[in-house]
């Protein structure tokens, strides 16, 4: 082999390792883009389910003038903790999530439970989720769930 | 390359068609209690059931789909008196105590066309509710 072949065999090596870094940095990304969407569409999904359940739980109580702030209060750490009355040491549902982001509108004949100005921390990027999701249900007398 | 699509595809679309289901799920639940609610032997409270049926999804705090994005267009409403024949549009009032609600929608498809060559599938919830004298409650 003479001295030149010998140097243009070794330039190409060091051009499969920057291309190897290149696709590994495509790859990286790729999989933090894919982690990221799907972490949220998880965490939308969890929030779903957590204000449904406020919204049943609001539409259970019964009726008064105004809405009673414990039962508010109950609601809100059952939208958060997954409990009314949860303990202390108790995490929320969604990281993140605090009971001030929970918003209650009572009508004489529904609950509404929405999301008021919450991010959900998706590692590089945040979802804003202003207003959804939201969840109404009629007031109704007895029943479960 | 295949096996990175249809991890996205895993991630990403399996987990929206979660959500919209989480999503439509929530709406079928309200509304046959709203439909449930007006339901009182007259044909009147037939006309109302299904109007109170679908009013979820209008207004200020209307309850959409696709991580709250899209109103709720695909709602069908039945009736029964004894939860095996549904009708649409039962011709006497009489005694209907149940009402169901299906609400579907097309998610849509985006990674998962590399195994099966369609853009949308269909995501459906369904439920029913019953009144009776002393209450109205969900049963399914």
């Amino acid at each position: 082999m003479t001295r030149r072949a010998q140097i243009t065999k070794n330039s190409e090596a060091g051009n499969a390792l920057i291309e190897f870094a290149g696709s590994l940095v495509l790859l990286a990304v790729m999989f933090a883009g894919i982690f990221e969407i799907g972490y949220s569409f998880y965490t939308y999904g969890e929030l779903v389910t957590a204000v449904r359940a406020g919204a049943r739980y609001a539409a259970l109580q019964p009726r008064s003038a105004g809405t009673d702030p414990t039962v508010a209060k109950a609601v809100r750490n059952l939208v958060v903790y997954g409990d009314p009355a949860p303990d202390s040491a108790t995490k929320p549902l969604v990281p993140g999530l605090t009971t001030d982001r929970v918003e209650l509108i009572n009508s004489p004949d529904a609950s509404t439970v929405s999301l008021r100005g919450f991010e959900v921390d998706a590692l590089f990027m945040k979802v804003k989720l202003d207003g959804r999701p939201t969840v109404t249900f009629p007031v109704t007398s007895g029943g479960s769930e | 390359m295949t096996l990175l699509i249809g991890l996205a595809g895993l991630a990403i679309d399996i987990g929206r068609m979660y959500v919209i289901r989480a999503e439509l799920q929530s709406f079928t639940d309200a509304a046959a209690l709203s439909a449930a609610l007006e339901l009182n032997g007259t044909d009147a409270g037939i006309v109302r059931a299904r109007t109170g049926a679908g009013r979820l999804v209008d207004g200020p705090h209307a309850m959409r789909w696709d991580m709250g994005t899209q109103p709720i267009t695909n709602i069908a409403t039945a009736f029964s008196s004894d939860k095996t024949t549904w009708e649409e549009q039962p011709k006497k009032a009489g005694d209907y105590r149940f009402v169901r609600v299906v609400a579907s929608e097309q998610a849509p498809v985006i990674f998962l066309r590399i195994f099966q060559p369609l853009s949308s599938t269909t995501v459906a919830a369904s439920s029913v509710a019953a009144k009776t004298e002393q209450s109205t409650r969900l049963i399914q």
